[in-house]
């Protein structure tokens, strides 16, 4: 792993190791290389901030900017992905390094760091020996002027985020704060247009818009991959939150997209963004809540909602015909005037099924697209991967089983303790259920794409780098061909020394003997013994072993069906306690079928005591 | 904001090679599997040394053995596997996860794509075969769950756990490589002719992973009965470091063999 020293404020570098490079930030000075600026804040907000959330401000800033400065390597992820991961120490003056030096505080920023962007993180917070910068450095252009709101949360110009403007300013009138981060002047656009749709329908007194711009100035941005971004946005949203007196703040994002499984087998760790995973969302309760000492609230209302969920919201409230001012797209670059989404990166083909799925096309051109959805040609190597890997995705979702949802995606676990209020089995179960819908969406926005334009397909006029074209075209029909050579190659190696269930009847003594000197005795032995006689019949005849009806087996045992029930229950729960861990078997040595009754488990051996 | 990072498969003659098999279309799974393995192979070695593959193999071993004891959530905590009281399969996994990751971000080495791969392995295998052999006749309670996995202890089903976690582990690094490649060759003429064609590619693919790890099954079964009963032995991680190895090289010489018939026929 590749090692950084990062050392920030004008602070002395004080490593020598050749393997370790060394890179200065600072936000202030001569040497100023990270811009930070929040807009467009009142006067009398500005007082509102402790010096420990100008500290926030700058940690989260210089992590941010050190990411962007230090490249992951290649795609070709050479041996291994190696390059990946790195492993960066910060070196930083703060106004309150006591505070951010406690375990509280450092050890959840290093884990929280850790998990969010894979790298391996690791601070050393010292005392200012320059003085640090002024608070009013970070806001310029304040403005006169009250607001109080009721929300705030951070606002990206995509679809989730604009929805949930929409619900909260449009739909249940509140008064919001929207934290608005840009690094590009395209993104800005697009914030600004969105909010001033909203403002046109009558909401302009209820939203406050701050304007958030952090770059690395001076050396430009290797790595564009970013994953530390959602903790400079938390930081922003909760520095503005707290100017407003609030101890909360809202992350907008679908369920899906926070949970962010992977679709390719590539795709490990944080390669796919955690900015929003329930892990990283408590991550940052905790490291707010230590460092304010007060119970800060990091709200993702939109966690059990696919995208198409969330964006029929936007049609809910009205809002449709804002729709195509939303902009998802991770590559602002290629943006046009009439083009904002590449349609190939994995936030345009989210959105663009989201959109399709909640029957929302036409409010959202097919044009804006550099490459469509369904039609266009994504022979270009670069472009095809995403669309396939995200199609092929949701085909195998659908057909996956819940009991087997863990097995073929085991991601999944390191988000199931982190979601307030359910246990990791009924976390497990929600998201399963999202995703099950999520793929449904998708699979149905292709069978819709297949009924419009089964003409084309037919008279093979879609260009064959088409997602439609690649999910129907065939040369010929391949099946495979049922192998069940492993399952017999498995059955034949445990047959080798396959565990037998073997007892004896022991009728002096009044037990039920098996291996390794377990033995039932009591009601548990006269309840086998009665059931003994149909085995043994079945048995000796090679014939399927008979039931005992529920009464007669009560009457035989001169007990009540319920207290015949009981005593069966008992009975399994001591063959369970001991039998698979002493002798590696799992049955139910009663097995009970509705109708018909008990009897004895046919994988059951009788042999002599002897034998035994 | 759930951006996606996909990768490209490295420019190396061994894996421009893999592209010219793949082009050409005419190459069976198994050949095309065995193939990625073997130019795979150095990296996949590495593993053995990675202190999450060897986190997770003890952990596979010592899950079951603290199933089998009355006080399982407090057995599960001293492996450093934190669960509620009581806990279903699930949290067991979930602890299992939180623990490999301690184990991973530890002496500041950090995280790697095969520890990574180790680790999701460990958890497929340990749910996959638990949910496999819970009793179906009735809703599985929790303690049908703890049984269950008390029974991977015995010998042969840990067996079946070693098969299911190698089997696992070898597809990913298979996947890893082809999941970058595969998109790329779709069509009429093409190695597969549709995006469905690719899932069914995936299967033949598990497939011929557990064919080539079956050979764990008696190996892990004779190795457990070995350590575990006949000698006693509380197993280390060391105990666990050297079964990877050997267990390892067993797979490695499988691919071999594999790969020699293939060229012979």
């Amino acid at each position: 792993m590749s090692q950084y020293n990062v050392v920030c404020g004008g602070e002395n570098n004080s490593c020598t190791a050749a393997d370790v490079d060394v890179i200065q930030l600072d936000v202030q000075g001569v040497s100023k290389n990270v811009n930070l600026k929040i807009e467009d804040l009142n006067w009398a907000l500005l007082s509102n901030i402790p010096d420990v959330l100008l500290d926030l401000l700058e940690v989260a800033a210089y992590v941010y900017c050190a990411d962007q400065r230090i490249t992951r390597g290649s795609d070709k992820l050479s041996d291994h992905g190696r390059q990946w991961r790195r492993s960066l120490h910060f070196t930083i003056p703060l106004r309150q390094p006591d505070l951010w030096a406690s375990e509280a505080v450092s050890s959840a920023l290093c884990e929280t760091l850790g998990f969010l962007s894979d790298d391996a993180y690791s601070f050393d917070f010292v005392k200012a020996t320059k003085p640090l910068a002024e608070r009013s450095l970070y806001f310029p252009d304040l403005v006169d002027g009250t607001f109080v709101p009721d929300d705030i949360a951070l606002f990206s110009g995509g679809v989730d985020s604009f929805a949930g403007a929409v619900e909260n300013v449009i739909g249940n009138g509140r008064k919001m704060v929207l934290v608005g981060h840009h690094s590009a002047t395209k993104v800005y656009s697009v914030q600004k247009e969105l909010i001033e749709g909203l403002q046109k329908m009558g909401a302009g007194r209820n939203i406050f818009y701050v304007s958030v711009n952090v770059t690395n100035t001076g050396a430009g941005a290797t790595e564009y991959t970013q994953r530390t971004r959602s903790f400079l946005f938390a930081s922003l949203a909760l520095v503005v939150a707290r100017m407003f007196g609030k101890n909360e703040f809202t992350f907008y994002e679908n369920g899906v997209v926070g949970l962010n499984i992977p679709i390719a087998k590539d795709v490990l760790g944080a390669r796919a963004t955690r900015t929003t995973h329930p892990k990283v969302i408590q991550g940052f309760e905790t490291i707010f809540s230590a460092l304010l000492d007060n119970e800060i609230t990091v709200k993702t209302p939109y966690q059990w909602l696919t995208k198409r969920e969330v964006t029929e919201k936007i049609r809910e409230y009205n809002c449709g015909h804002l729709l195509s001012q939303t902009s998802s797209c991770t590559r602002p670059r290629t943006w046009t005037k009439h083009k904002r989404h590449c349609g190939a990166c994995s936030q345009c083909i989210d959105r663009r099924f989201g959109i399709l799925a909640a029957k929302m096309g036409e409010l959202d051109p097919a044009a804006g697209y550099e490459i469509d959805l369904l039609l266009g040609d994504r022979s270009i190597d670069r472009d095809v991967r995403m669309a396939v890997a995200f199609v092929k995705f949701c085909q195998t979702f659908v057909s996956l089983t819940k009991a087997g949802f863990i097995s073929e995606h085991p991601q999944i676990t390191s988000a199931l303790r982190y979601l307030p209020g359910l246990s990791a089995d009924d976390a497990k179960d929600r998201i399963y259920d999202l995703y099950r819908r999520h793929a449904h969406d998708v699979l149905e926005v292709i069978q819709d794409g297949l009924k419009l334009h089964a003409d084309e397909l037919v008279w093979g006029e879609l260009p064959t780098g088409s997602l439609l074209s690649m999910c129907f075209s065939r040369g010929h029909i391949d099946i495979p061909p049922p192998s069940g050579y492993d399952q017999k190659v498995k059955a034949f190696i445990d047959e080798l020394g396959k565990p037998v269930c073997e007892f004896a009847v022991d009728t002096d003594a009044g037990k039920i003997l098996f291996k390794g000197g377990f033995s039932l005795e009591g009601a548990n032995f006269k309840l086998i013994q009665v059931l003994l006689d149909n085995h043994r019949m079945g048995k000796k005849a090679a014939a399927e072993i008979a039931f005992i009806a529920s009464p007669d087996l009560a009457l035989a045992l001169k007990m009540d069906e319920q207290s015949l029930r009981q005593q069966i229950a008992r009975l399994k729960k001591a063959v369970h306690e001991t039998l698979p861990a002493a002798l590696g078997i799992v049955l139910d040595v009663i097995e009970n079928k509705q109708r018909e009754g008990y009897r004895l488990n046919p994988e059951l051996r009788e042999v002599s005591k002897g034998d035994l | 904001m759930g951006h996606v990072r996909l990768g490209r498969l490295p420019s190396s003659r061994d894996w421009r090679q893999i592209v010219g098999y793949v082009v050409a279309g005419d190459i069976s799974v198994a050949e095309l599997a065995d193939a990625v393995a073997d130019a795979s192979d150095k990296s996949l070695m590495k593993a053995i040394r990675d202190p999450a593959l060897i986190e997770v193999i003890w952990l596979l071993m010592k899950i079951p053995q603290a199933a089998r004891s009355q006080h399982f959530s407090q057995e599960l905590n001293a492996l450093g596997i934190s669960v509620p009281t009581n806990p279903s399969v699930t949290d067991v996994v979930a602890g299992f996860d939180a623990a490999v990751e301690a184990v991973q971000r530890q002496g500041g080495k950090g995280i790697t794509d095969l520890g990574e791969m180790a680790k999701q392995a460990g958890i497929a295998a340990l749910h996959g075969v638990v949910q496999d052999r819970l009793p179906s006749l009735w809703v599985p309670t929790r303690e049908d769950e703890r049984t269950t996995l008390a029974s991977l202890d015995a010998p042969d089903r840990f067996g079946d756990l070693s098969q299911r976690f190698f089997s696992r582990l070898v597809e990913h690094n298979i996947q890893y490589f082809l999941d970058r490649e595969m998109p790329k060759h779709i069509g009429p003429d093409q190695i597969n002719h549709s995006i469905g064609d690719m899932a069914a590619f995936d299967g033949a693919v598990r497939r011929h992973c557990e064919e080539t790890t079956v050979i764990m099954r008696a190996y892990a079964k004779d190795w457990l009965g070995n350590h575990g009963f006949h000698q006693g032995k509380n197993l280390s991680r060391k105990d666990a470091s050297n079964f990877s190895y050997t267990a390892f090289e067993k797979i490695r010489s499988e691919l071999s063999v594999r790969r020699t018939a293939h060229v012979t026929v």
